[in-house]
């Protein structure tokens, strides 16, 4: 195996498109132990976390962009993103994890627990996906087709992500559920962004995202459709509970069991929402 | 393939295979068996070392990631002397070291901390170690022992 380190985009995108049998590795925490477990080696492994262009956060026209490879810890001390992404990112992993991991290796690793994803799909952002051909601006929601599955193609890197003003502007939450306090892969995690109409109050626009409980993160419609409109007391909000819990096709796995994950739904759903409602700015 | 750093203030060029993992190299190579491999997956923290001050686990670390860094293992700790750092001493007189696997990681990942942040509360001590797991003490020794650590280095440059 070659390990070659890319110093510029350009560079990598060349790389990329001249040899087939290739693999970007970013902060390696998930590749570095499928490397070892499956014992497979691609020829050449494309290290990326010497491109500069692909590290930061930075405000933009449009609202923020996150370049690919920022790590996670550097996102969940981000005051200036939204309080689901920074409580996913804090979420991750150890510290020693998050310094390393980045956002890009979340998603392209495309677990259906993966933290970051659920807030990225209720803030509606944007990836931008990159090759010698050109680029593409894709929505999260369409990224994942099942675990570890993408629309990713080989000769393409993830090099942005992007959050629009109107999705940094609302309020928004995340919680998760886990087997261990210290390094825990979610069982069941949950985003919620909403924006209320500044003189009714009404919920103007809701999305609702769950992870660990079908092969990709999905959003959760229904609910969504339930609470917007609305100004939602607890006997809404458990309602809409309710059917989050309805819409959801938890997985038995290694992780926990489909019974335990219907269970907890519930409750994190409502935790989210009076966080939101009852203190929007606490986060 | 070839690579340069900074090991515990000495410069090393060796020659690694690009799958080699850092923790590998150090102990292996480099003969620093201080850090310790408990899981191999990034889960307890016992392979910590600081790659330019930050905590990582050199488990989940090609050796070619570390091209170009200044890293530092427990070993680097010593002192001209060979006297402990005030962090292992606040190990040792708090008796937070029972078999000892965990230590290593554990006083590396406190220097981090303490470096960041140089007062921590319990609550961020415990998260600040969250990374590293002990099967012996029950963390509460090992909980004081970073505030008597703190207290050690008040005011100086960590
Ligand atoms: C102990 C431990 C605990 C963990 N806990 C959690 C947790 O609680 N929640 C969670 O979500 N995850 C967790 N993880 C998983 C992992 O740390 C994260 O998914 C992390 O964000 C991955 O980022 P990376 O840079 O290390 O990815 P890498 O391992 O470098 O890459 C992962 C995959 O993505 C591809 N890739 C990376 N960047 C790009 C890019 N820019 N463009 C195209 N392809 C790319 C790589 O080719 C590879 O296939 C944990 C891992 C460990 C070891
Ligand atoms: S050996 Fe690296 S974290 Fe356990
Ligand atoms: S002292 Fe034995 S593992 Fe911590």
């Amino acid at each position: 195996m070659q390990y070659f380190l890319s110093a510029t985009l350009n560079e990598l995108l060349l790389v990329l498109d001249s040899e087939s049998n290739s693999e970007i590795i970013a902060g390696g925490t998930d590749l570095v132990i499928i490397m070892e477990e499956s014992g497979k080696r691609p020829e050449k492994l494309i290290d990326i976390t010497n491109i500069k262009e692909l590290i930061g956060i930075k405000e933009e026209k449009f609202g923020i962009s996150i370049g690919a490879v920022t790590t996670i810890a550097k996102l969940a001390a981000n005051n200036s993103l939204p309080c689901c992404l920074r409580s996913g990112a804090a979420s991750i992993g150890s510290p020693q994890i998050r310094n390393v991991g980045t956002i890009g290796g979340n998603i392209c690793n495309a677990s259906p627990s993966g933290d970051t994803l659920t807030p990225l799909i209720c803030l509606n952002a944007d990836l931008l996906l990159q090759s010698t051909k050109g680029e593409r601006l894709i929505s999260t929601e369409q990224f994942f087709l099942g675990p570890k599955k993408t629309v990713l193609k080989k000769n393409e890197v993830l090099s942005e992500i992007r959050i629009g003003n109107r999705y940094l502007s609302g309020s928004s939450g995340f919680r998760m559920i886990g087997q261990r306090n210290g390094q825990v892969i979610s069982q069941v995690n949950l985003a919620v962004w909403l924006k209320r109409s500044a003189e009714s109050g009404l919920i103007e626009e809701i999305r609702i995202a769950a992870g660990s409980v079908a092969p990709t993160p999905i959003r959760i419609i229904e609910a969504e459709e339930m609470l917007c409109g609305t100004n939602p007391g607890a006997k809404l909000i458990f309602q809409a509970a309710r059917s989050v819990q309805a819409c959801i096709t938890p997985i038995n796995d290694v992780r926990s069991t489909a019974e335990y994950r219907q269970d907890v739904i519930i409750g994190l759903f409502s935790d989210i929402m009076s966080q939101i409602l009852k203190e929007p700015q606490s986060c | 393939m070839l690579i340069e750093f900074i090991c515990n203030g000495k410069e090393i060029s060796v020659d690694v295979l690009a799958e080699m993992r850092a923790l590998d190299l150090i102990r292996n190579e480099l003969l620093l068996t201080g850090t310790k491999c408990g899981c191999s997956k990034g889960e307890c923290g016992s392979c910590t070392i600081l790659v330019d001050g930050i905590p990582e686990c050199s488990c989940l670390l090609l050796a070619p990631k570390l091209q170009g860094k200044v890293i530092t293992t427990i070993e680097g700790l010593e002192g001209a002397d060979g006297e402990l750092h005030p962090i292992q001493q606040a190990f040792l007189e708090e008796g937070a070291v029972q078999c000892g696997f965990c230590t290593p990681g554990m006083i590396l990942s406190t220097k981090a901390l303490l470096k960041k942040n140089p007062a921590p509360t319990v609550t961020e001590i415990e998260e600040g170690l969250s990374g590293n797991i002990c099967r012996c003490t029950g963390y509460t020794k090992i909980i004081k022992a970073v505030q008597f650590a703190a207290l050690k280095l008040k005011g100086s440059e960590i």
